[in-house]
């Protein structure tokens, strides 16, 4: 579904990713874990488009309508129509946009982009009041600013609200975990866990092992200095936890 | 220069029922006063980014035609309201629809039964383009709001161009006089929807009384080719209250100076603005509150968005005299520039001469987030939308402070047909 060839990226005047590979299928969940700076966040910004970044060499193809198609030729909201969707670590508070207008527009830009009508407003109401249930959100929520006086755990969940509302076929998670309480994390995870089938396939973006305890990854990546060191299974994820990174960096 | 509005006045003086003995004498006056000093140039301080040249240099003609349909009026009316219809700024019955609690009367027969009170409003203006207007204006008409009456609908001041103004390039000179008695509340919309390349140069006079309300929304959605240039006095008195919303888009030159004089104590005005410009349009606000007595105040809030090469101004000048002492002025003036290519120029102006007061002014330039953008983006939403989305937030709260039921709804749909008339 999406494939990443020795890809190079700078920002600004730094390489932060130096030669990365990856492979995602259908149906599968990735886990990349990583120490701080090794260019976790800036991967999943680079497949969503973040025009800061820039791709020195390299390619990202992702499927669509199951042809190959060079993801870095398309606009970030033509990557979002046609299902990739990034879980932002910091997501953007954006005042004077009611959250459930947003979430309409974004709804209605995928239902247009595949040919169908947009959902009317009452029922794209019962539409969302039904996920952010599944996600044990508050409606009022849904009619404050996007983002605006929410907590960290509040916004986390927020996105993944989005997510269950776009119903992408690749997610990626950018630390999603970070900021939430245990019981923040379950929910959260059970959420996800509700969205995944064999159809679509989910790449969580991690410092800790935790959430891989609620979402069971089949593949587990250790990225350090812009590149993968290490693949593995969850038991990969399991021998960090317990010996720290440094042993994977010499 | 002075050919620019000569075709016009030899134009208006063969028009004799326009022309009263007083009148003819005033309009020369007038007329002469303006040909001597000529249009404002960018060495006068309130005009120092706004050019009129496109007014110099055109040659505007006088429509006598005033034929219009009533399909276009009927298009143009607020919902519920009654309206008082100007064609080519002379004010037409047959269209008008008017309450029963107030009263209108043509400003040709005021100032038959009214003269005293009206001809030193028209004797006594500063400014050189309400001198023009006062050479030119055609009937407008003096409306009063009877005393502790509550006009219930609001009332639209419909402003329409016949189409041989349009095709011309006319002249276009309101003139009109409102009276809000004492205790007496109303909602006045004036609307101008103009496409077309004529000139209007409009002068209004607001007497809000003792313990008077009165709402004023003023409105003009305009055509890339269309010049506009207004002053509006409003006169308030004790424990009086007025509230203005000013919604400037688009236009050639769309011009506003909205003077609040606060005479007496308790009085306060709360001015709002929005204007949105696009292409090569140039919109100019101009906002002086003069606190001439103590325990008044004043609040403000103006908000631009400037789009493709469009240039926009905001002046706005406080002034609090010796002994208006505990006023409360605040301005604050916010404008989000789309385009490297905009251009804002804001000037809060404060002049205070007494010492007890509390006073606040401010003004930013600021632009779009890209940080905001690519969230809407990575959520699917187009860089065109996602822009047109973050200009919207950006507005919405100026919007949300007007007040009352009346006009919140008839604001939105106004900027949402210019909004969609973007090519």
């Amino acid at each position: 579904m999406l494939n990443i060839e020795n890809l190079h990226v700078r920002v600004e005047e730094k390489e932060v990713l130096k030669g990365l590979n990856l492979h995602i299928k259908a149906g599968e969940i990735h886990a990349i874990m990583g120490p701080n700076g090794s260019g976790k966040s800036t991967l999943s910004k680079v497949i969503a488009g973040h025009p800061e970044y820039t791709v020195t060499s390299g390619s990202i193809t992702y499927d669509v309508n199951f042809r190959p198609k060079n993801v870095l030729e398309m606009q970030p909201d033509e990557r979002a129509r046609n299902g990739l969707f990034l879980a932002f670590q910091y997501p953007v508070e954006i005042p004077g946009i009611p959250n459930v207008e947003f979430l309409r527009a974004a709804f209605n830009a995928v239902c247009k982009h595949q040919g169908v009508d947009p959902m009317e407003t009452k029922a794209f109401d019962a539409f969302v009041r039904e996920k952010a249930k599944m996600l044990e959100i508050d409606s009022s929520f849904l009619d404050r600013e996007l983002n605006v006086d929410l907590s960290g755990g509040e916004k986390k969940r927020n996105e993944i609200l989005q997510m269950a509302v776009l119903n992408p076929r690749l997610a990626l998670l950018d630390e999603t975990d970070s900021g939430l309480d245990v019981d923040s994390l379950r929910i959260v995870s059970e959420g996800v866990n509700k969205l995944k089938t064999e159809d679509n396939a989910i790449v969580m973006i991690t410092h800790y092992h935790r959430i891989l305890n609620y979402i069971k990854p089949d593949f587990v990546h250790v990225l350090a200095d812009g590149r993968i060191v290490r693949s593995g299974d969850v038991s990969l994820a399991l021998e960090i936890e317990d010996r720290g990174y440094d042993w994977l960096l010499n | 220069m002075s050919t620019a509005f000569e075709t016009a006045f030899q134009d208006l003086a063969s028009e004799p029922q326009w022309n009263p003995a007083w009148l003819r004498d005033l309009r020369q006056r007038s007329y002469d006063r303006f040909i001597e000093t000529g249009l404002p140039s960018r060495r006068d301080e309130s005009w120092k980014y706004t050019s009129t040249r496109s007014l110099g240099e055109a040659s505007f003609g006088l429509s006598k035609n005033a034929s219009i349909s009533r399909i276009v009026v009927e298009r143009l009316s607020v919902k519920d309201a009654h309206r008082l219809v100007f064609i080519n700024g002379v004010y037409n019955e047959e269209f008008s629809i008017l309450p029963s609690d107030v009263s209108v009367v043509a400003l040709s027969e005021a100032m038959k039964t009214e003269r005293d009170l009206i001809l030193p409003l028209l004797g006594e203006n500063e400014d050189i383009l309400a001198v023009l207007n006062q050479a030119f204006f055609s009937s407008g008409v003096m409306l009063r709001v009877k005393k502790n009456t509550k006009v219930q609908k609001p009332l639209q001041f419909l402003f329409l161009q016949s189409q041989e103004a349009a095709a011309t390039g006319a002249i276009i000179s309101p003139r009109n006089i409102v009276f809000v008695e004492s205790g007496a509340e109303v909602h006045i919309v004036e609307s101008h929807f103009g496409q077309t390349q004529h000139f209007t140069n409009a002068v209004t006079d607001v007497f809000v009384k003792d313990q008077a309300y009165c709402q004023y929304l003023l409105e003009r959605s305009i055509g890339p080719e269309t010049r506009y240039v207004s002053k509006h006095s409003f006169h308030i008195g004790r424990d009086a209250r007025v509230e203005t919303f000013n919604l400037a888009l688009g236009g050639k030159l769309n011009r506003s100076h909205l003077e609040f004089r606060l005479t007496a104590p308790g009085g306060s005005a709360k001015l709002d603005g929005l204007y949105i410009a696009r292409g090569d349009n140039h919109i100019d606000n101009v906002t002086e509150v003069l606190h001439l007595a103590p325990n008044t105040s004043s609040t403000q809030l103006y908000k631009g968005v400037l789009e493709d090469k469009s240039r926009a101004v905001f002046n706005g000048k406080i002034t609090i005299v010796k002994d208006a002492q505990h006023v409360d002025a605040q301005q604050l003036n916010k404008n989000l520039l789309m385009s490297p290519d905009a251009e804002v120029d804001s000037r809060p102006q404060l002049a205070i001469d007494a010492n007890d007061v509390k006073c606040s002014h401010g003004a930013s330039i600021g632009q779009i987030d890209e940080q905001e953008l690519f969230y809407l983006q990575s959520r699917a939403i187009s860089r065109e939308d996602a822009k047109a989305m973050l200009a919207s937030a950006f507005v919405g709260d100026v919007v949300g402070r007007i007040s009352g039921k009346h006009f919140t709804k008839h604001v939105q749909d106004v900027l949402q047909s210019f909004g969609s008339a973007r090519t």
